[in-house]
């Protein structure tokens, strides 16, 4: 005892410092990089009030760094999109802000005298909502967000318009009528996102029958596991949502023969080509930059704006690199979708 | 006391001044203006009534937990854990903070005290590991940080998320829970006052209690303490409880002072700079008040930087802080030098 | 003093003198040791024997005099200089790393070949020390991490560490000291065995019975000078015990024949009056042997009770025990009539007042004010708090009354305690001592480190308190002090026990036999 607690102060404590240098560096990032699915809900349309143009000043605040060649970075493409096509002017975007500190980043966005201000992630809802009323010249987006207020609005992604479209693709390539869907947790938007999918089988082949299995984490080995205990079972065309468990379930794919592969959210030819039909994709610039129109519209907040097919903000991607043929018939059924889908007669979210 | 200060300012002015040329230098090399960033860095921490108040609404974590690391290291115990202490404060916090049919009198004061025990609880495990087992409280410490970090991973997706179970957050405390705002359109909150008056009472209780005594007898020199009948197990024990308490009161604070609401990856890294807030304040309780103003400028000032520099990535910033870190371990390491000399000189 | 002839001594010194600053440790030495001999050095702590054993291993350099090995001046630069040229040194604390194996501490001791890093000479190393193992007859588990063997085992590892091919001679600090009393007849036997193989051995040691029974020749050090060199078949412990401590003050016979031991407890004196201090049967136990071992005396108001013995035969356990910091294993402790709880804060409140041995970390926070510092000693005194407040304005006047009371030189009360010269940091923990007059006073080594003045001060502070009616223990292994301050009796510690408890004004060489362990002879009849 007497032992233990004596020690080399001298050396010590400046090592801690150095310590608590670098430890601070990280923590800040680990901190901030939060969780980048996307979570659109799946009700309400986009209804404009009208009215003259205003000029846009648009602020950006980003979970992670804008050079994260994924989900930030994305959202910094939509702020230069804006730019270029809406001659809008920027801010500099605000990287990974302590999460207690996001309302007062709001503030002094909105001080500086930006008019639309994109949050990117649904972790930055609650601070948008406290902070709504006492800036109300500008209009706040938050990705992914619920909160709704007379300037703040959440986009949503209709990811069900996109599961739909690779439902029929899905439906339409199986040849054992057996198809598999790998979801990293039960939650209602993956839930809501695998019923359109399903509906999208049934609506090319209604023999198809969907099994859908939940990893419960981001584990790729687990998720490898069940997606193979899938393919045993007679599945040859599986789609995931499971983040990183894609993966795995792109692993157990390639390693089956006659297997076939979707991606989800983004375009993921990299994974399982040459057994990969394509992807859904969530397109984030577009879907931003329909927004920046609608603001600049007029449009201000009170619900949630829906991005779908209609922006351009969600489609399925064929993969350039699939070994296989996707006959033309079925790609003319996934257009024909497509347009039922943007014109709002085809709704899978009903 | 104040002679050596004065003696001491000139290597201090040297030495900050070294690191601000170090940091304008890394500024034009990432091709902005260091004129523009020190601007900018001042109007974000001071410039305005709204940034001086955020400056103090980011002092008041720090200060809080560097209270406790100071407390800690004046007992001669390296108590790193105050991230994790701060997180299961918060955690604690927001458990109490959202609970139904809390007379509303008494809500806050509950949550506070929730907070604090929370703290004094976690690092009490580094406290009993390191009196009944010799375990160094370095190590205990920093890895109870990861327990506490996996722990609010799993508090906001389970037992603490909210109630629409869609995000990985808590549902937000009730209103007699949070405290009261001092500013119109500002989120300075009162808690701030709360800190500063825990600086004082930590103050006093080193400078004029017995239980403070004992405490920096034992650090001063735990022989001479054991030899003198000072129960050195129990002081152990109870400054880590005291650290704790107060890091996992700042985990409270920020709960009902600020954010209303616990989500993950709560804590910026508070606890790990609240180590440097307390080298810097030299362990002095009231010396940790403009230490931890320091800190909480500097970090209000950066996110305006942020926002307002075209080409200032966010790493940037976090280079601003760590070279003020090395500045003042420069520092440190030059006043040690110099002090040792004197000393080999007298000896 | 018998000269010796013959052989070209393996390695010598000649009219060696190494002085620190102003203080001289060796004046003029004569020594040598010659293929096949044991030579045994004798002497007091501080007589000089590490100073010779350091000079003679390169460690130090003398300040007059030279060096000479196998007849040819020699200057070693370094320890690893002496032990490539044949001086092979194995400590009393060994410098073994416990974890690692026996092999692996073997190779830590080699320096790598000429090709740096990378060429070790592993094998070799090994194999000279599985050979000489043998030779010795040693089994040693070559595969064993070095902290789980036996004591004896890590002393044969540093015997094989010290020992090289080129070794000639080979110096043992204290080697019998940390030994079990079976282990060291196997030492004395390596011991015999290395010297017939035509090595020189040098034996360090106090214990007067070891001295007599090992070595051909000895040479007894006192304050840095040789006062005796002779063949041990032609001397006694008691002409070596004189030759040891010096002349007698008076001529007077051992008050108790060294008869008072341990298993004669009761017989220990007690002044009239009543002890304030009781201590009957007092052990505690050891690892290899209890390192106190059934102490028992009384010590009455207005008594110094001395305590003199070479260092490391029991007084950090016994003061230990005296202060509260730890728990006899066995035995009675008596303050007056209390039996304080074995906690130090316990024994100040029933009276006891310490004067540790390193006043640095056990007397004194360095970093804290002489306020702070003296406050320790009362800081839960109903005087100087009130509730959980300590009454720091009322401890600074104390504190200013002690450093004029005291004679302490210093900026004030506020002044740090490391700031403090080392006499007057002991004038601090002494007036804490002595400050709320406490009825037993346990004084460690009281002057170790401090100068000529700062001694006299101790010493006057000592009989002070005694003439007010303390009782006081001296422990001390300056046996100078012991004698001069003890007032009635002086018991010398022996591995943990009392060898005997005699009148301060015994002959010297008593004494000297008594700390050389020589128990249950009588005197005048010593002999082999």
């Amino acid at each position: 005892m007497t032992q233990n607690l004596r020690r080399p102060t001298a050396f010590f404590v400046p090592s801690l410092i150095v310590f608590a240098a670098l430890a601070a560096g990280c923590a800040q990032q680990s901190g901030s990089a939060g969780d980048t699915a996307a979570s659109p809900a799946a009700s309400a349309t986009a209804s404009g009030t009208g009215g003259k143009t205003m000029a846009l000043k648009v602020a950006l605040i980003t979970p992670g760094k804008i050079s994260d060649k994924g989900w930030s970075q994305s959202a910094y493409e939509g702020q230069q999109r804006i730019k270029a096509e809406l001659g809008a002017e920027t801010s500099p975007p605000v990287e990974s802000p302590a999460l207690s500190d996001v309302a007062s980043v709001f503030q002094n966005q909105a001080q500086e005298g930006n008019t639309l201000i994109f949050a990117h992630g649904s972790e930055f809802d609650a601070a948008a909502k406290t902070v709504a009323a006492s800036v109300p010249q500008t209009t706040m987006v938050v990705m992914g967000g619920r909160a709704i207020a007379p300037n703040l609005m959440p986009i949503q992604f209709a990811s069900g318009q996109a599961t739909y479209l690779a439902g029929v693709v899905a439906g339409g390539m199986t040849r054992t009528n057996k198809i598999g869907l790998v979801g990293v947790q039960k939650i209602p938007i993956i839930v809501a996102a695998f019923s359109a999918f399903e509906q999208g089988v049934k609506s090319t082949n209604s023999e198809a029958t969907v099994t859908t299995t939940y990893v419960g984490s981001e584990d790729i080995a687990k998720a490898k596991q069940q997606t193979q205990a899938l393919l045993d079972s007679g599945v040859d065309v599986v789609m995931h949502n499971a983040n990183e468990g894609g993966k795995g379930v792109a692993d157990a794919v390639m390693a089956k023969d006659g297997a076939m592969f979707i991606g989800a959210n983004s375009d993921q030819s990299d994974l399982a080509t040459p057994k990969n039909l394509g992807s859904f994709i969530l397109d984030v610039p577009s879907a931003m930059l329909a927004v920046a129109k609608e603001v600049q519209g007029g449009k201000r907040g009170g619900a949630p704006y829906m991005a779908g097919v209609k922006d351009k903000a969600v489609f399925f991607k064929y993969n350039t690199k699939f070994a296989g043929t996707i006959s033309d018939s079925l790609r003319a059924k996934v257009t024909e979708v497509e347009t039922a889908l943007a014109s709002g007669t085809l709704d899978p979210s009903k | 006391m104040k002679q050596r200060l004065l003696r001491d300012l000139p290597l201090l002015l040297l030495t900050f001044s070294l690191g601000a040329a170090a940091l304008a230098l890394i500024i034009r090399l990432v091709g902005a203006s260091p004129v523009a960033v020190s601007k900018a860095l001042w109007d974000g921490a001071f410039g305005s009534r709204y940034s001086l108040s955020e400056t103090l609404v980011q002092t008041a974590p720090l200060l809080l937990t560097g209270l406790g690391v100071a407390v800690a290291f004046r007992c001669g115990l390296f108590n790193i854990g105050a991230e994790g202490q701060f997180l299961v404060g918060a955690m604690a916090a927001t458990g109490v903070g959202i609970l139904k049919n809390v007379p509303a009198v008494i809500h806050l004061p509950l949550l506070l005290l929730a907070g604090a025990a929370a703290g004094a609880l976690w690092s009490g495990i580094a406290g009993l590991l390191k009196v009944y087992r010799g375990v160094q409280e370095v190590l205990s410490t920093l890895l109870l940080n990861f327990v506490a970090l996996q722990m609010l991973s799993w508090m906001v997706r389970g037992p603490l998320q909210e109630a629409q179970k869609g995000f990985p957050q808590s549902d937000l405390i009730a209103v007699p829970a949070r405290f009261v705002l001092l500013a119109p359109g500002t989120r300075l909150h009162a808690g701030v006052l709360l800190a500063l008056f825990c600086a004082a009472l930590i103050w006093f209780f080193l400078r004029w209690t017995a239980g403070g005594f004992a405490l920096r007898a034992v650090g001063s020199g735990e022989g001479a303490a054991e030899a003198a009948g000072i129960p050195v197990r129990r002081t152990v024990l109870a400054t880590f409880l005291l650290s704790g308490a107060l890091s996992g009161l700042a985990g409270a604070i920020q709960i009902s002072g600020v954010t209303y609401l616990l989500s993950d990856g709560y804590s910026p890294g508070y606890g790990y700079t609240a180590i440097a807030v307390a080298l810097l304040a030299n362990l002095s309780p009231l010396a940790v008040v403009p230490s931890a103003l320091f800190f909480g400028a500097l970090t209000a000032g950066s996110n305006v930087v942020q926002q307002r520099i075209v080409g200032i990535p966010s790493v940037v910033v976090q280079v601003l802080q760590a070279v003020v870190l090395l500045a003042f371990l420069a520092y440190a390491w030059a006043r040690e030098r110099r002090q040792r000399r004197e000393e080999g000189g007298v000896a | 003093m018998a000269e010796q002839g013959g052989t070209i001594p393996l390695i010598a010194a000649r009219g060696i003198t190494r002085r620190f600053g102003a203080f001289t440790a060796l004046e003029r030495v004569d020594f040598a040791v010659r293929p096949g001999e044991i030579h045994a050095l004798l002497g007091e702590n501080g007589a000089g024997k590490s100073t010779l054993m350091n000079l003679l291993s390169g460690l130090l350099r003398p300040s007059e005099g030279e060096i000479l090995l196998n007849g040819d001046p020699v200057r070693f630069r370094s320890p690893a200089d002496a032990e490539r040229q044949g001086i092979g040194m194995v400590h009393q604390h060994f410098l073994l790393v416990p974890p690692l194996s026996v092999s692996e501490n073997l190779l830590l001791g080699t320096a790598p070949g000429m090709g740096g890093l990378l060429s070790y000479p592993i094998r070799r190393v090994l194999d000279e020390a599985r050979s000489l193992a043998d030779r010795l007859g040693w089994r040693i588990p070559w595969n064993a991490p070095v902290g789980s063997l036996p004591v004896g085992t890590q002393q044969r590892i540093e015997i094989l560490k010290a020992l090289r091919g080129v070794t000639r001679v080979l110096i043992f600090d204290e080697p019998t000291a940390v030994l079990t009393p079976t282990e060291t007849p196997e030492l004395f036997d390596t011991l015999r065995r290395l010297a017939g193989e035509g090595r020189g051995i040098v034996f360090i040691s106090h214990k007067l019975d070891e001295v007599l029974a090992l070595s051909e020749t000895i040479t007894v050090l006192r304050r840095g000078r040789v006062v005796a060199r002779t063949r041990a078949a032609e001397t006694d412990a008691r002409s070596l015990a004189e030759a040891m401590v010096g002349p007698d003050r008076e001529a007077s016979s051992l008050i108790q024949d060294g008869a008072v031991s341990a298993s004669r407890a009761g017989q220990a004196t007690v002044p009239a009056g009543g002890a304030a201090l009781f201590v009957e049967n007092l052990a505690v136990a050891g690892q290899a042997r209890p390192l106190l071992n059934g102490l028992s005396f009384a010590v009455s108001p207005g008594e110094i009770f001395g305590i003199a013995g070479v260092d490391g035969n029991g007084q950090g356990e016994l003061a230990d025990c005296l202060a509260g910091l730890i728990r006899p294993s066995s035995g009675t402790l008596r303050i007056g009539n209390d039996q304080p709880a074995a906690s130090p804060g316990a024994f100040r409140r029933a009276g006891v007042a310490v004067i540790p041995a390193d006043r640095q970390t056990r007397g004194l926070a360095l970093p804290l004010s002489l306020t702070e510092n003296l406050a320790l000693g009362v800081y839960d005194s109903p005087v100087y708090r009130r509730g959980p407040l300590l009454l720091w304005p009322a401890l600074r006047r104390r504190t200013e009354d002690l450093i004029r009371q005291y004679d302490i030189r210093a900026t004030g009360a506020g002044a740090l305690a490391r700031s403090l010269s080392g006499g007057n940091q002991q004038k601090v923990v002494i007036a804490r001592a002595l400050a709320e007059n406490p009825r037993v006073v346990v004084a460690v080594n009281p002057t170790r480190g401090l100068d000529v003045g700062a001694i006299a001060y101790v010493h006057a502070a000592l009989r002070g308190a005694q003439a007010s009616g303390a009782a006081i223990v001296l422990i001390s292994t300056e046996l100078e002090e012991v004698l001069s301050l003890a007032t009635h009796r002086v018991a010398v510690l022996y591995e943990g026990a009392f060898s005997g408890i005699v009148s301060p004004d015994s002959p010297r060489d008593e004494i000297g036999l008594l700390m050389g362990g020589k128990t249950r002879e009588v005197p005048g009849a010593a002999a082999r």
